[in-house]
């Protein structure tokens, strides 16, 4: 019996109504479907994607050298609740000469395609709200509805910039679908099964189990088509030309106001999520916990508490010294060490081997396995962000480019090197 | 070259279209019929000993009785510069076009069009650059007036009018 | 289809108008429609008198307002024969080579955000307060200083001013490596400049390009070197030039890394500056009421964004009878038209941006 199903019989038992005894259990599958769905989306993930909106704007200060937003709350933690109830209470613009009904509608198609998808993310260990045994198809399909919404929302708008934007986007969307759907399929060859749990099942058992390090290197360059294709799935830079801030004012999101373009910003927030969700599904072991990924978890976090307080600058003066040639070996025995005091540094070690030695006491359990999960998602928020506010945007041709003629082609590599692999070893990589 | 041996070059050449000549200060220029501008301008350019090859500006003058177009060259090659001018009447002050010589005079005459009203034959694109297309006028002559409004937003400031005359500011003092 | 880049967009360079005729992403023509920040500078020449125009000189290029102070004080210099005392003409290059260098950080923050990064524009931006702040210092004003005087200039430097600029320019090269490492070599930012929209050393000349652009395009001609002035024979300073390092000569690239490259070199005179500069007075003769003799005179000064010259025609009286103001960015303007044939909208911005056109400069 499926949890839905367990779950459903449990309610009707406890509740003991006699009318409801009549009742065909289709109905009740259906009304604690939606419920479901709802508390996951409604009070979970929004708020999410809420909060990575205000992770974006801290991090980019911080990597601009300026604090970021700080005011609301404690540390700006409630900036997102604010914006929110300000969207709410903003004017309701329509441009004249604009479509009105498909001008309404896009919103919802857009922010549709992000959240429908997170309907088959598995959290943890058995928190998932559709275990559909076709999960990634599933996904992959229904986040096309995006470029429905977007199409919608650039020519409704009736402004030449929004067209332009919208299209744009369309054939981005579109074109990188391809690499995207062939760097899935090497987990999905190597795990046997499309379900995202079963994935999630297939890589138990420590890190050497992570499909990334599977059927070498075909599993490690399909992430990387994977991650770079996502990027451009949901229009981030350096592939977010549809918005590009400098041409377009905002592509096709220009003539929104108030909360329907709260919508397309909170979309575009919870993409990013379901973008890490996945990569760390297919590829990085899901919600997975065991032994080295107490490891793990003590280096991630020893480094976001690293990261965090003393911000990036130790590692991108790192990367730019390699990048001007210098030997590794030079840089590490030269660069300024980062100013702790060695309180500070204890802290930080006591804090991360507390925490990895709970994690270990606790590891199989559901809360564990939901916060490891998070905990790895927002590692790749915390890259796409990274991402965003260091490198420039490709122009439209440079894009396709990439995509057609490099990632195409590598990713049927990986297809088939995994297919090879596989024969050859008569199972799983 | 010096100034004064080209303004010599120009002479022996081009002596009869030259209405003045002042070789012996700083910057020296040569006043030419309009009719022989391009010639001359041609000549400069090309020319090996000469070879102007940067038009500076084309600032444009309104004496009273007339307008005076001074061609501002100078020439990377020798490293030397002079000045080309140009005398028109004030009823009809049209020249022909340099565009040709140098493509960057294109955008110099449409402003000298535009603000001062001289007109240039052959030119590809005259119109009216800082002004908007339906001002009336040219601003720089010393005798333009401003129209009382544009578009119905009147030119002078209300409040002001019925004010006392403001002393004018001394000029700034330096220690 | 018909495209307005209107005059306000978030990355035109102050308040510029392009039509666009496009065919789809392709421009077919894109015509530049300037006019927006007209004030009638040179029709207020005439109408005040030579000191009080100072201010307005300002106003001609205000990214980097000192050196239009200069080109004007030359001019009139030049008309009343004027000797400038030399420790007026170091103050003069120091405030100079400040704003080149404001000006160059705010050309070289702002390009990257046109192509897309937004990163390099705020550590620039935080450089430029910096400046602004030793600017401050020397003259009372961030923006528009009207410091530079007819025959010297107004105040004289801080007592500890050296040792302030050289902390700034320490920490400025500092910063000039990171900013390096962020952006400059970045392989998205190089694929999206390196060939794009080359000019070739004829057609800038042709056009009248000059300054950075114009060195980008190969020629070494730089007014500071070929045709000094002020205290610049005394100084030693090097001319990048553009050499196609990463596609073609000429190239938007190339007008980029001269710009970082010029900031150094800039760095050094301001140094070398403080070595040499002698004790002595900030003005030279002049009469309060300045009213030279009836003549013209032609003087420029290598501003940041090339030569920054004034015509000036004087009839005897107190006020000029003509001032005529000549920047490098109404020439740069009127190449888009003939540059922007079959590029791309993203490239049409970024060529812009690469030719650091700053609206003021063009509609005086």
């Amino acid at each position: 019996m499926s949890n839905l199903q367990f779950i459903t019989h449990s309610i009707i038992e406890r509740l003991d109504i006699p009318v409801l005894k009549n009742v065909p259990i289709e109905i009740f599958y259906i009304a604690v479907m939606f419920l479901a769905a709802t508390i996951v989306v409604g009070l979970f993930l929004a708020p999410l994607a809420g909060f990575s909106t205000y992770v974006e704007r801290r991090v980019a200060g911080r990597m601009q050298a300026r604090i970021g937003c700080n005011r609301v709350g404690p540390e700006g933690l409630l900036q997102f609740i604010v914006d929110g109830i300000k969207l709410i209470l903003k004017e309701d613009t329509i441009p004249q000469g604009a479509d009105r009904p498909l001008f309404k509608l896009a919103p919802y198609l857009v922010i549709l395609g992000a959240f429908l998808s997170f309907v088959c993310v598995p959290f943890g260990k058995y928190l998932v709200v559709a275990n559909l045994n076709v999960g990634l198809l599933y996904l992959i399909a229904v986040s096309s509805l995006v470029v429905v919404g977007i199409l919608l929302a650039g020519w409704a708008s009736n402004n030449k910039w929004s067209l332009l934007g919208a299209m744009r986007s369309a054939a981005q969307i579109v074109s990188y679908e391809i690499p995207l759907a062939l760097a899935l399929m090497v987990p999905v060859l190597l795990s046997g099964s499309l379900s995202l749990q079963d994935l999630n099942m297939a890589q138990s058992g420590g890190m050497r189990n992570w499909i990334l390090f599977k059927a070498p290197p075909a599993a490690f360059i399909a992430f990387f088509v994977y991650f770079i294709s996502a990027l451009a799935e949901v229009n981030r830079t350096p592939f977010d030309l549809p918005e590009a801030e400098s041409e377009l004012v905002s592509g096709y999101n220009t003539e929104y106001s108030g909360m329907r373009w709260g919508l397309f910003y909170l979309a575009e927030y919870a993409n990013m999520f379901l973008v890490g969700a996945i990569a760390t599904t297919a590829f990085l072991g899901g919600w997975q916990p065991s032994k080295s990924n107490v490891l793990f978890a003590t280096g991630a976090l020893f480094f976001t508490l690293l990261l965090a307080i003393k911000g990036l600058s130790f590692f991108t003066k790192l990367v730019g010294e390699m990048v001007r040639g210098k030997s590794i070996f030079d840089l590490l025995s030269n660069i300024r060490p980062i100013k702790f005091s060695k309180w500070m540094f204890l802290a930080i070690a006591f804090i991360s081997l507390a925490g990895g030695a709970l994690l270990q006491m606790f590891a199989n359990y559901w809360l564990v396995t939901l916060l490891m999960f998070i905990a790895k998602v927002y590692f790749f928020v915390f890259v796409i962000i990274w991402i965003r506010w260091t490198l420039p945007r490709y122009r439209v041709d440079q894009m396709m480019d990439l995509c057609w003629k490099k990632l195409v082609p590598i990713g049927f590599g990986c297809v088939l090197w995994t297919s090879v692999m596989m024969l050859l070893g008569g199972g799983n990589g | 070259m010096t100034p004064q041996e080209i303004g010599e070059l120009i002479k022996e050449k081009f002596g009869s279209a030259i209405f003045e000549l002042k070789l012996d200060v700083k910057q020296p220029w040569v006043k030419v019929e309009p009719q022989k501008l391009v010639e001359i301008a041609q000549f400069l350019k090309d020319s090996s000993n000469t070879s102007f090859d940067f038009l500076r500006s084309i600032a444009t003058v309104d004496y009273r009785e007339e307008f005076e177009l001074v061609y501002l060259l100078f020439s990377y090659l020798h490293q030397h510069e002079f000045k080309l001018k140009v005398r028109l009447p004030r009823g009809n002050p049209s020249v022909p076009t340099v565009e040709k010589i140098w493509p960057g005079a294109n955008w110099h005459e449409r402003e000298a069009y535009d603000l001062m009203g001289i007109h240039f034959d052959g030119h590809s694109d005259l119109r009216r650059i800082l002004l908007p297309d339906d001002w009336v006028g040219h601003p720089l002559r010393k005798d333009y007036k401003e129209g009382d409004d544009y578009h119905g937003v009147s030119t002078t400031r209300e409040y002001l009018t019925g004010m006392p005359e403001l002393p004018t500011l001394p000029s700034i003092a330096h220690k | 289809m018909e495209i307005n880049m209107g005059p306000q967009h978030p990355s035109t360079h102050g308040v510029l108008r392009f039509r666009t005729f496009t065919d789809g992403e392709v421009i077919r023509k894109a015509i530049p429609e300037v006019g927006y920040l007209h004030r009638s500078i040179e029709k207020i020449g005439e109408m005040v008198d030579y000191n009080g125009f100072m201010p307005y000189t300002d106003r001609v290029d205000y990214v980097a307002a000192m050196t239009a102070n200069h080109g004007y004080a030359r001019a009139v210099e030049m008309l009343l024969d004027v000797e400038v005392p030399k420790r007026a003409h170091y103050l003069r290059v120091i405030a100079d080579e400040l704003c080149r260098i404001a000006s160059h950080l705010i050309s070289v923050g702002t390009f990257p955000m046109d192509i897309g990064a937004v990163t390099p524009f705020v550590h620039a931006l935080r450089e430029r307060e910096k400046v602004n702040t030793l600017i401050e210092a020397l003259c009372g004003a961030r923006l528009t200083y009207n410091y530079v005087r007819i025959g010297g200039v107004a105040f004289d430097m801080p007592q500890d001013y050296p040792k302030q600029v050289n902390l700034f320019l320490d920490s400025f090269e500092k910063l000039m490596h990171e900013f390096d490492d962020l952006i400059s070599y970045n392989k998205i930012f190089i694929n999206r400049l390196s060939k794009l929209c080359p000019i070739s050393k004829e057609d800038a000349i042709a056009y009248g390009l000059v300054g950075p652009n114009l060195r980008a395009s190969g020629l070494n001609w730089d007014l500071r070197k070929n045709l000094p002035y002020a205290v610049y024979p005394e100084l030693e300073f090097e001319l990048p030039l553009g050499r196609g390092e990463k596609g073609v000569l000429g190239d938007s690239y190339d007008r980029y890394i001269v710009r970082i490259r010029e900031m150094r070199e800039s760095s050094k005179i301001l140094k070398q500056c403080f070595k040499q500069i002698p004790e002595g007075p900030m003005m030279g003769k002049v009469p309060k009421n300045i009213k030279p003799k009836p003549g013209e005179a032609y003087a420029a000064v290598e501003a940041a964004r090339g030569e920054l010259g004034y015509f000036v025609v004087s009839d005897g009286s107190d006020k000029a009878y003509r001032v005529k103001i000549r920047t490098g960015s109404f020439a740069a303007m009127s190449m888009i038209e003939k540059l922007s044939r079959g590029l791309m909208i993203a490239d049409l911005v970024a060529v812009i941006a690469s030719l650091d056109v700053v609206a003021p400069e063009i509609d005086r």
